[in-house]
């Protein structure tokens, strides 16, 4: 099946506002569920900016895509149901989708670590914690059995694990939810990685683990110089941690900017609707959700992708063409056709 | 002389459950999930109860609706002693009190369709022939959000929000007066999350509902409940009118929930202090003497590891469990919250000069 | 200007979903796709209705001996021949096919009876009683099923019923973990709990929720033992313990002819062939219907 460009590319901004290469670059980028059938584009013509040492927060709703899209940069998609169809992703100006698969797993852990949503089913309950941090390190780095020992136990030590000496001769079963995602990251960072991917790290977790955990990438990011992507369906996790947020819809970026500009001065009718739904203690402000549900894939609308579902939307404006991607500002676009006439609320307005 | 009846009484109610047993089968190691848990609910309001996982939140509302047995204490459901109920008795009460469940995947059998999934609680009660259950249903999918083709539908078509329309229009099908919230909305999308707190508001005004909403979130606890009550290891250590324990609360614990649920604005959000407890929460198998809290609290004081606090109740319904802030009425919202962090912040630097 | 927001709690858009007839339709149609299981179920169904209709086909009745035409190879009067006695082979290879399944329908039935109902409820339950009853279970089923055949039928004499019974206990304990196994992966639903907090028992949670969802797996092992059962048959007749003369099955049919191999091949080909296709049929089709109804639990 021929993919049409969905886009017109634009040579990103923050390229040229840095004098270096970004940390990873993804241009292009189309994602699609392979099969029996055609390929139907689950994520249509992607493009992304990580700066170096940046903490970049990739929003959107389930199903549309942010997930799949992290997964792509560390090349993890199944190959059988989901494939690559087109674009690049670019680590520290090297193509990541062109390196055989040998290549590719000296990347994944050295270059790239990556933290998954369910700290339950990602560590293997049948070895020690131990176990699964020094076989990581042994694989990675020529290290005696001792010293990976000791180097596992002053990551755990580094996470915020309290006694780590016992911990470390403990099987996940043993340990709490909030514990069992620190040993995850600790196994992220435990090759020194240059970006970190955090798949919704927080989503199964408990409020004040989750603040803490946040903290902890944060602080861990500063402190190891790692660029680091963070995907959620929560503003609230972008808030606390991220310097820029990419919002997602149906496949594509709808928006992108700084934190602070983001939520207090939105330029995209699903972005304001998302900071509405956000619940928060002691303001009253009624919750608003979003009417209907996301697009599948393969029922893309023709026009905007969000049309269905925002009060904004006008005919033929809206729905008739396919919407470009605005750029702003340097690091600062937005998908929305009626966005100059438009006054969006952010949170402080 | 309804108006003053509540529509749940629950007196000191415990729970217990065996983790580890010797030989001859006796327990020797339990969890204590629910410890001494007094609450009531008028009817038509929302009863919220906020705590982490591992506090017995849950287990409190199964417990409070006989879904498991109590160890023991007293359930009044309307006019009923819900402990005393035969199981037939029992049965038929099952239709007043009912459950929104957390995970509307596992909550719906994929095997059959979203009429015979609604109308399962009528054909259980047996009081409606199949042509009144029929129109029952048809009436209440446009109230729930769904249009009336979901009937023929099988649930594996449907998102997670819808999905949860159909627990929920499953829990109303019968004109409950009390639902069982048990995290309607953790497993949901925040923009899905508001549509469906949305809707549960709705339907507690249209149909008089009293709602007995549990949740790890303050944030969403506190947009949906008139009372909220704070769970810490199976303990209600803070209870009060929603507002009140929101802003005025004068536990440590709840200071530590709020400080922890996110302001949804990024600078106020890193401005602010943040109050970071010792550790994770222990566990309910070992659960601390005294008070529960106090290996995480900043400000526990000597009595604190030996007494368990009483709670104590004002004349304004609100109640907390906690020696300090019980004696020094002044350690209330912020003024609390500040004088935690500063103790956290005074504690570090004494660590780093010694 | 003005913002106006829909109602946030307003009906939503639905999707196009799937009503569960279609999905039936689909079902079927994804079996009907592999070439393969439909072909095996055609071959199957057709040997299945000659074999019950065969009175009505108007072939020779299977036990009349026509000894002036013993041992003739195929012709107009008598499709596949006749046997050593004179008897029309085709219609002695229907009769015997009857006798075959109905054999293996017996073994799978009895197993089915004694294995399902304990195991949806041990499943469900749990416990004690669970763990002792599943290992009683489990040392059933280390008897090998053909000795504890041969060694009712050194009981109470030689018929086939009775060592299809014994077929049929010895499978009993497939059966009991299939269903033990699925009902408690089922029995941890939301859905099990929601029907108990609605008042329901648990004998009809067992009917209405846990069976419909155990079923798929239960089919399969139904078509992997009826399939055993008929190979099961045709051994313990070829040695003689299963139905006896004049009564033919397809295993007593290969052990009359085996004498007479060189003299009529065809006599042991025929049966022979029978039951290595209605074997081959019944797994095919089984092996399809898990493949196809086993994606649909999944959603």
């Amino acid at each position: 099946m021929e993919l049409t460009p969905v886009q017109v590319k634009v040579p990103s901004a923050i390229v040229t506002a840095h004098a270096r290469p970004p940390a990873l670059q993804v241009d292009g980028l189309v994602i699609g569920l392979v099969g029996r059938r055609a390929p139907m584009p689950v994520v249509t013509g992607l493009d992304l900016t990580l700066a170096r040492q940046e903490v970049l927060g990739l929003v959107g709703e389930s199903g549309s895509g942010k997930t799949l899209t992290s997964l792509a940069i560390a090349r993890l998609l199944d190959g059988r149901s989901v494939q690559v169809l087109a674009g690049t992703v670019t680590l520290f100006g090297r193509d990541l989708l062109t390196l055989s698969e040998a290549q590719m797993r000296s990347v994944r852990g050295k270059e790239i670590g990556m933290i998954f949503q369910d700290p339950m089913t990602s560590l293997d309950p049948a070895f020690t914690i131990g176990y699964q941090l020094t076989s990581v390190l042994r694989r990675h780095f020529d290290l005696s059995r001792q010293a990976a020992r000791r180097r596992a136990v002053e990551l755990l030590g580094m996470v915020g694990i309290g006694d780590p000496r016992r911990r470390v001769d403990q099987y996940p079963h043993q340990i709490s939810g909030g514990m069992r995602q620190r040993v995850m990251i600790a196994l992220a960072i435990s090759c020194e990685p240059k970006v970190l991917i955090a798949d919704e790290p927080t989503t199964a977790l408990d409020a004040t683990t989750q603040a803490q955990i946040l903290e902890l990438i944060k602080d861990l990011a500063q402190t190891l110089h790692m660029s680091t992507i963070i995907t959620t369906h929560d503003l609230g996790v972008v808030a606390e941690v991220c310097d820029t947020v990419a919002v997602m819809y149906a496949g594509q970026i709808v928006e992108q900017a700084t934190t602070e500009q983001l939520f207090y001065h939105p330029q995209h009718p699903y972005t304001e609707r998302l900071l509405l739904a956000l619940p928060r203690v002691g303001v009253e402000q009624e919750m608003l959700g979003i009417p209907g549900a996301p697009p599948r894939a393969g029922q893309f609308p023709e026009g905007c992708r969000f049309a269905p579902r925002c009060g904004h939307a006008v005919e033929p404006d809206c729905v008739a063409h396919v919407v470009p991607l605005e750029h702003l500002a340097p690091g600062r676009t937005a998908r929305c056709v009626r966005r100059p006439e438009l006054t969006l609320r952010g949170v402080r307005t | 002389m309804t108006e003053t009846m509540p529509l749940l009484t629950v007196r000191n109610l415990n729970k217990t459950f065996p983790v580890r047993r010797s030989a001859l089968g006796r327990a020797t190691e339990v969890v204590h999930a629910v410890n001494d848990v007094s609450l009531e609910i008028e009817p038509g309001s929302t009863l919220g109860i906020v705590g982490e996982s591992g506090s017995g939140k849950s287990t409190l509302g199964r417990v409070c609706l006989r879904m498991i047995e109590a160890d023991d204490g007293e359930i009044r459901f309307a006019d009923a002693n819900l402990r005393q109920l035969s199981a037939a008795q029992l049965r038929s009460t099952r239709a007043h009190m009912t459950t929104i469940f957390q995970d509307p995947y596992s909550a719906l059998d994929p095997r059959w369709t979203v009429g015979q999934i609604i109308e399962e609680p009528l054909r259980i009660n047996g009081s409606h022939s199949r042509a009144e259950r029929r129109t029952i249903v048809a009436d209440i999918l446009p109230r729930v959000g769904l249009s009336a083709d979901a009937v023929h539908r099988i649930p594996r078509s449907f998102s997670g929000g819808q999905r949860q329309r159909i627990v929920i229009a499953r829990a109303l099908v019968t004109r409950p007066r009390l639902v069982f919230c048990d995290e309607p909305v953790s497993s949901l999308d925040v923009s899905t999350r508001a549509q469906v707190l949305g809707l549960l508001r709705e339907l507690q005004s249209e149909f008089q509902l009293a709602y007995l909403f549990v949740s790890h979130d303050l944030g969403v606890v506190e947009r949906m409940s008139d009372r909220i009550a704070v769970m810490y290891l199976g303990s209600i250590v803070e209870i009060g009118a929603a507002e009140t324990v929101a802003q005025r609360y004068r536990h440590p614990y709840t200071a530590a929930l709020v400080s922890a649920s996110p302001a949804a604005d990024p600078v106020a959000q890193r401005a602010r202090h943040r109050i970071v407890l010792n550790g994770d929460p222990p566990s309910p198998i070992d659960i601390p003497k005294g008070c529960p809290f106090h290996p995480r609290c900043a400000l526990a004081i000597a009595r604190c590891a030996t007494d368990k606090p009483e709670l104590v109740m004002t004349p304004n319904g609100h109640g907390v469990a906690c020696h300090v802030t019980n004696a020094d009425r002044t350690l209330t919202g912020t003024t609390l919250f500040d004088s935690m962090v500063e103790r956290r912040l005074s504690f570090a630097a004494e660590r780093t000069t010694s | 200007m003005t913002l106006t927001y829909p109602d946030a709690a307003g009906p939503s858009v639905l999707p196009a979903a799937e009503p569960s007839e279609a999905r039936r339709v689909a079902t079927l149609r994804a079996f009907l796709h592999r070439r393969l299981a439909t072909t095996a179920l055609v071959v199957f169904l057709l040997i299945v209705l000659a074999a019950l209709f065969a009175p009505l086909l108007g072939l020779p009745a299977p036990n009349v001996q026509e000894l002036a035409a013993r041992l003739q190879g195929p012709s107009w009067k008598h499709l596949l021949g006749t046997d050593e006695l004179g008897r029309d082979q085709l219609a002695r290879i229907l009769a015997a096919t009857r006798i075959s399944l109905w054999a293996a329908c017996q073994a799978t039935l009895v197993g089915v009876v004694l294995g399902v109902p304990l195991g949806l409820a041990m499943g469900l339950v749990g416990g004690r009683l669970d763990s002792i009853i599943s290992r009683a279970f489990d040392t059933l089923q280390s008897i090998p099923p053909l000795i504890l055949a041969i060694a009712i039928v050194a009981i109470v004499g030689r018929s086939l019923t009775p060592a299809m019974i014994a077929i049929g206990i010895v499978f009993s304990p497939t059966f009991y973990r299939i269903s033990r196994a699925a009902a408690a992966t089922v029995a941890g639903e939301t859905y099990i709990e929601a029907s108990r907090s609605m008042g329901q028992r648990t004998h009809k949670i067992v009917l209405t929720h846990v069976l419909g969802n155990v079923s798929s797996a239960l089919i399969v092992q139904v078509s992997i033992t009826l399939a055993f059962g008929i190979l099961a048959e045709a051994a313990l007749s070829y040695l003689g313990l299963g139905v006896q003369p004049p009564s033919a099955s397809l295993g007593s049919m290969l052990t009359s002819a085996a004498n007479l191999l060189n003299a009529a091949p065809q006599l042991v080909i025929e049966p022979g062939v029978v039951i290595i296709v209605l074997a081959l049929c019944i797994s095919l089709v089984g092996d399809a219907l898990r493949d196809v109804t086993s994606g649909e639990q999944v959603g």
